[in-house]
């Protein structure tokens, strides 16, 4: 059944958010009219949501699991959510409810059993990606309220309004949880604790 | 939140923060890029309508019927927990748990939960919280907050829902608001929507939205002020609502004076209800200064304590009439 590829997630991420058309006067379709015309099996439609939705899964998973397993996993909750969107009751919960599809995924991805084979050869990481990683697992270490929240706003570049309109969270948690966050990260990087 | 760099964290606007700016571009690489495409089949599989409906269906006469048999009444709270641990009267909650007047509810370190007030809204439970429902009546509902962060969605008619803590009462008149408390019984709180109306022995601020108010433990609610008013107006506030003695507030209220604006009209109305009287001819004669004085203000009045001589301020400062008054 799962034959046929989809052409259209080649258009850059910001032509495709309709959120982001809008603001710029564009008459785009709404999230949620996306998330009605996928339910009643519009494949268009649901392709839009995956380009939309497609840095705050991306985001919540890197916060949770090893970087290499995120591309994967990313096209993994969104098959899930595709077959599930059936049961989505309120059209606006979307985001909310793919945020949790997408932490259950994280979730079993660590209960599975994982092979540990190295490869023959691990190349000596670029500086400038070494402190990256040591900053990503800064971020990761933080606690869990935190480090989805800060990995959301650091490296997909989402703002604070964004990710509550994403992740279905208060505006005043992301606040909180920002706000908090990046103090600790602050600490965490002053003190070169990982 | 409140400086610079947390405005650029929250949404970009106002300068940018060097430090986060930099943790931007290092982090970059990590970045969703482009997308590849989703297998998807030509049109996707939904379930049979009157499959789903019925499903739904039996969901809702499930539920009903676990209500009835469960005894939940309209004053029920009903705990749901987000993430990490949380404890109802000292007992783990996998998943959701009702909460009675008398338990204390709580959060752990990671620990995050969404509380259904009975009737009246919603709140939001950070993690390291702890509460307590002290009652939950059909006039009142009143929890005690005795350390971390809830963010309140309150319905009700004003004065419905009350909220207790170390060092002041907050009583909710129709809005949406954080308020945080630390161990030590210090407290913020930040209006999103609407008013609270803060107060603590004596002390009765009106916080609207977009403005805050400090407590500290042993003296009670600080004035309100908006996060966007100046550093040198809050610090002078800060200095003259916690001093360390006497002869620094006299100092302090100079300094108030001096950095106030039109923008800190709510904060001088309200320091002019909880000025000691010697310090109130000089607030009021400031925010007259700064807001000509609309029709039906009693200077004398308001100097001698009548609360209510400034009822017709608030729609002159530009935000409207507080409820009830």
């Amino acid at each position: 059944m799962l034959t046929n590829e989809l052409a259209l997630p080649r258009l850059s991420l910001e032509s495709a958010r309709p959120s982001e058309a809008r603001s710029r006067g564009m008459n785009f379709t709404t999230d949620e009219d996306l998330v009605v015309s996928a339910q009643k099996g519009d494949r268009q439609a649901f392709s839009r949501l995956y380009a939309d939705f497609a840095p705050m899964v991306h985001g919540i998973l890197l916060a949770r699991v090893p970087r290499d397993e995120v591309d994967d996993l990313l096209q993994d909750v969104f098959l899930t959510a595709m077959k599930r969107l059936g049961s989505l009751r309120d059209p606006r919960a979307f985001g909310a409810w793919l945020a949790t599809v997408t932490r259950n995924r994280a979730i079993d991805y660590h209960r599975a059993p994982h092979g540990s084979k190295l490869p023959d050869q691990i190349p000596e990481p670029r500086p400038v990606e070494t402190e990256a990683w040591y900053v990503l697992q800064a971020i990761r270490n933080l606690p869990e309220a935190y480090h989805e929240t800060l990995t959301l706003r650091l490296v997909e570049g989402m703002n604070g309004p964004e990710i509550a309109a994403r992740t279905g969270l208060t505006e005043g948690s992301v606040r909180v949880n920002l706000h908090r966050g990046m103090a600790m990260l602050r600490e965490a990087l002053a003190r070169k604790v990982v | 939140m409140s400086g610079h760099d947390d405005l650029y964290l929250w949404d970009k606007s106002g300068p940018a923060d060097p430090e986060i700016q930099r943790l931007e571009a290092l982090l970059e690489p990590y970045r969703c890029g482009s997308l590849v495409p989703l297998p998807l089949p030509a049109r996707i599989p939904m379930l049979p309508a009157w499959l789903a409906y019925g499903a739904a269906a039996a969901v809702v006469v499930v539920a009903v019927a676990w209500f009835v048999m469960r005894g939940v009444s309209a004053d029920t709270w009903t705990v749901a927990v987000l993430s990490g641990d949380a404890r109802v009267a000292d007992v783990p909650v996998a998943g959701s748990a009702r909460l009675r007047a008398g338990q204390v509810f709580e959060t752990g370190a990671a620990g995050q939960a969404s509380i259904r007030m009975a009737r009246i809204g919603r709140l939001d439970v950070e993690p390291n919280t702890q509460l307590r429902l002290v009652v939950s009546g059909r006039n009142q509902q009143r929890i005690s907050l005795l350390h971390g962060t809830i963010h309140a969605h309150v319905s009700s008619p004003p004065r419905v829902f009350i909220v207790d803590t170390p060092s002041a009462v907050a009583t909710d008149l129709g809005c949406a608001y954080t308020l945080h408390v630390d161990p030590g019984g210090d407290g913020v709180l930040r209006v999103t929507h609407g008013w609270i109306e803060f107060n603590w022995k004596g002390r009765d601020s009106l916080v609207p939205t977009g403005a805050m108010a400090l407590t500290r433990a042993g003296l009670g609610p600080g004035t309100p002020f908006f996060e966007d008013s100046t550093g040198e107006f809050r610090q002078a506030l800060l200095a003259y609502d916690f001093p360390p003695n006497a002869q620094s507030r006299s100092r302090a209220l100079a300094a108030v004076l001096n950095s106030a604006n039109a923008h800190d009209a709510v904060s001088l109305l309200n320091l002019v209800r909880n000025s000691p009287p010697t310090d109130r001819p000089a607030v009021y004669d400031t925010l007259a200064k700064l807001i000509p004085p609309p029709a039906g203000a009693n200077r004398d009045a308001a100097i001698a304590g009548d609360s209510h001589a400034l009822d017709p301020w608030w729609p002159a400062v530009g935000i409207g009439r507080a409820p009830g008054r």
